[in-house]
């Protein structure tokens, strides 16, 4: 069973320039009012994005994965609110800015594709209205001006004839040419970060690959950062320069695409490549991480993990792993880390 | 073995489900007497069999037809032409008691366990709702209830639970657990695992196929994930724009597929999970749902046409030395860099 992974598509790889990074994120803290008291579903997470790179952000469903990206864009449910924290984008703190600056970065400098593409369009108003209206936000292009960079942005998408089709309805394109207005929508400022939720989870392989091919280009040609939320392990190894691994809040594991594939360190990241089904070879049984993530309420005092963990000793149960350097560029939350075997 | 839930013995001679020439079409244009003037052909002159005991998966992008093929095949809607037999019976003409029979024969099971089941009411009453004919008393009932809960390992106090105190994967249990209420011999599973991340997939996927082997059961599973495909598929129907383009066992699909689209979409698959590098081939171009005139409905996007694809419309014919593999293509042809290791 011993199979290395195929090294990772250099055509994508490489692109990230070696300036400050675009995006640091510093220790952030995400609480959720309930009842009785605030529960912490994302607790202190720390990432960088460099210009033209992109950081894949994997972890089963409940981890955090999406309170990050809200709270970068400070777009989080009236529940939630950032406890601690830095956010720098491009020089500034962007926690610390008012709602109305913020405003004017979203959007434009910095934009998220949302996890429901479906809902996340209002079915009253055409394609070319709503991609107009970003544009009008934003800028101080004259109708016709905007509505040729609408068009131009959709063209850009592959979409067929974008000219005819900024006068469509909604429920008139199929679900992968909505989710590339969401993508039109999102990148027609030319923002410098791009913050995906699950972009491709929905769509088909083809559709998936196409839309993965376009954001390739897009860091490629105009450095867009990028951060990729999905819970598909084979997207990120397809296209992401480093990956962070997050569990129950936490980043567990981080670094290099090349690295991490290579060589998992953490129990929680092997499991979730253990589970995937390959198309290689079909297996009797699919590997399962036995368990649930915990329930916030509820958090381990020690180690997260350590209910799920083979390789469990007695210190994961008494305190808390920091995360530590593990390798160059590869930073690890364990103490009990054993070598990979698929 | 639960008492309850019986053994079929598997008689291979017959297929448990034939469909011939099944069409669906939907009016999308009306004259001023409402008279329908264009039509989509959601389903287009698809015959297949299902044979007992086998899981037949179907593939296809988005709108291409799959879960309308599933619905007429269930008689959940009703078809423009065609027949279907199920177990020697004719399915379209059953009137009465025979209906009843096959309805009870043929479940289905929906992608998104969240809005599947119904938010008032308890796992009791859910896995119970389809055996209010069954006449059983009350005692029998919660006991049979308690049986299907176990069978798919769910805590007996599930009885007792909501649909939202249940993570997304106990909940597509759930909805197994009912289908399996009325002790089906034919499931249709359409989308079963595409709302799951990859760990909850890995438990429904083993539960499905665990259940095949106790109970003999026969699959329809509906995905647009390759990789899953793989792992499930004793055979698999590849479908387009309406129709079944190829259809042939599992490892003969996917180390030997000879439709372009086919090729595509397998080599559209990320490479983590193929295993090797594959020069993915792009199919630009959309999908055009309405067709119409005589020819291929993929030639517009085809990386190969010939002339004849213009005029003439494919028919699925079995390959030369394996009647087993069926390609509706005038211009079959393997390819190397779109196989896959086996
Ligand atoms: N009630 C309806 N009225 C009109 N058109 C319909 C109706 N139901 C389905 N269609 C159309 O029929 C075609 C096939 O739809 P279907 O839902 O079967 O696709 P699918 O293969 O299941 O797609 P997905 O992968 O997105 O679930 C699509 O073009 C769809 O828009
Ligand atoms: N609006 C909300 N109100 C209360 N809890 C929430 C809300 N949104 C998310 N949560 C909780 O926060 C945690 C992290 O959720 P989320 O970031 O959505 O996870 P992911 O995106 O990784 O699936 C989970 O425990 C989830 O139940
Ligand atoms: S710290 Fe211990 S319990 Fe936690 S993941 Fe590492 S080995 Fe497992
Ligand atoms: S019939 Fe012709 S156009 Fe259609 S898939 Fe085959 S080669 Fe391509
Ligand atoms: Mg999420
Ligand atoms: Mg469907």
């Amino acid at each position: 069973m011993a199979r290395s992974f195929p090294a990772p598509v250099s055509l994508h790889q490489g692109a990230a320039d070696a300036g400050p990074p675009l995006l640091e994120v510093r220790h952030l803290v995400t609480e959720i009012q309930s009842r009785q008291r605030r529960l912490r579903a994302v607790d202190g997470v720390s990432f960088q994005v460099r210009r033209g790179e992109i950081l894949g952000l994997v972890g089963e469903s409940g981890c955090g994965k999406s309170m990050t990206a809200l709270s970068l864009m400070r777009l989080l449910p009236p529940a939630a609110t950032i406890a601690q924290g830095e956010v720098w984008f491009d020089g500034q703190d962007l926690l610390r800015l008012s709602p109305k600056a913020m405003r004017r970065i979203r959007g434009h400098r910095m934009s998220m594709v949302f996890q429901e593409p479906m809902t996340a369009l209002d079915p009253a108003f055409t394609i070319g209205s709503q991609i107009t209206e970003v544009i009008h936000a934003h800028g101080t292009d004259s109708a016709a001006a905007a509505r040729a960079r609408a068009a131009a942005m959709l063209d850009r998408l592959g979409i067929p004839n974008a000219a005819r089709r900024l006068d469509s309805y909604p429920h008139q394109f199929s679900g992968g040419m909505r989710q590339r207005v969401m993508l039109a929508l999102a990148l027609v400022m030319n923002p410098q970060l791009l913050i995906a939720d699950e972009p491709t989870t929905a769509l088909d392989v083809t559709i998936q690959a196409q839309i993965l091919d376009l954001v390739a280009d897009l860091r490629r040609e105009l450095g867009l950062g990028v951060v990729l939320i999905t819970h598909n392990l084979g997207v990120i190894h397809e296209i992401a320069d480093r990956v962070a691994v997050m569990y129950a809040g936490e980043i567990v594991e981080i670094g290099s695409v090349a690295r991490i594939f290579s060589d998992p360190k953490h129990p929680y990241t092997q499991g979730l490549l253990r589970s995937m089904p390959y198309l290689y070879e079909r297996r009797p049984s699919l590997h399962v991480i036995a368990g649930r993530v915990p329930d916030l309420g509820i958090m381990p005092r020690a180690c997260r993990f350590a209910a799920r963990c083979a390789n469990r000793i007695d210190q994961c149960t008494e305190t808390h792993p920091e995360l530590r350097e593990a390798d160059r560029d590869h930073e690890l939350r364990c103490y009990n880390p054993t070598p990979f075997a698929r | 073995m639960s008492s309850a839930v019986t053994t079929r013995p598997r008689s291979p001679a017959e297929p448990l489900l034939a469909v011939a020439g099944l069409s669906k079409r939907y009016p999308i244009a009306t004259d001023f007497f409402g008279r329908p003037t264009a039509w989509l052909p959601a389903v287009d002159d698809v015959s297949l069999e299902i044979r007992r005991g086998e899981t037949l998966a179907l593939v296809g992008e988005s709108g291409s037809g799959k879960s309308t093929l599933a619905r007429l095949i269930l008689r959940l809607i009703p078809a423009t032409a065609g027949t279907i037999r199920f177990d020697g019976q004719n399915v379209l003409a059953a009137r009465g008691k025979r209906l009843l029979a096959f309805r009870q024969q043929a479940q289905i099971i929906f992608q998104d366990p969240f809005e599947s089941l119904d938010p008032r009411m308890k796992g009791a009453a859910i896995v119970g709702e389809g055996m209010d004919h069954l006449d059983l008393g009350k005692d029998a009932r919660r006991q049979r209830v308690a049986e299907l809960l176990n069978l798919v390992h769910l805590p007996a106090d599930a009885a007792d639970r909501f649909p939202h105190e249940f993570s997304g994967g106990q909940r597509q249990r759930l909805s197994i657990a009912r289908a399996l209420a009325v002790d089906p011999s034919f499931i249709v599973a359409d989308e079963p695992v595409s709302a799951l991340d990859v760990s909850m997939q890995s438990q429904v996927l083993n539960l499905m196929r665990e259940l095949q082997d106790r109970l003999g059961l026969t699959y329809l599973f509906i995905s647009h994930d390759m990789s899953v495909v793989r792992h499930v598929a004793d055979r698999v129907a590849v479908m387009y724009l309406g129709r079944v383009v190829e259809i042939a066992p599992a490892d003969e699909l996917f180390t030997n597929p000879l439709h372009p689209y086919t090729q595509a979409l397998l080599s559209a698959v990320p490479s983590l999970l193929t295993g090797r590098h594959t020069e993915r081939i792009r199919v630009t171009g959309e999908a055009e749902p309405l067709g119409g005139e005589a020819a291929c409905r993929f030639a517009n996007r085809c990386f190969r046409p010939l002339e004849v694809c213009r005029r003439r419309v494919p028919p699925l014919t079995p390959i030369a030395g394996n009647p087993d593999h069926l390609v509706a293509c005038f211009n079959p042809a393997p390819l190397d860099r779109a196989g896959v290791v086996a």
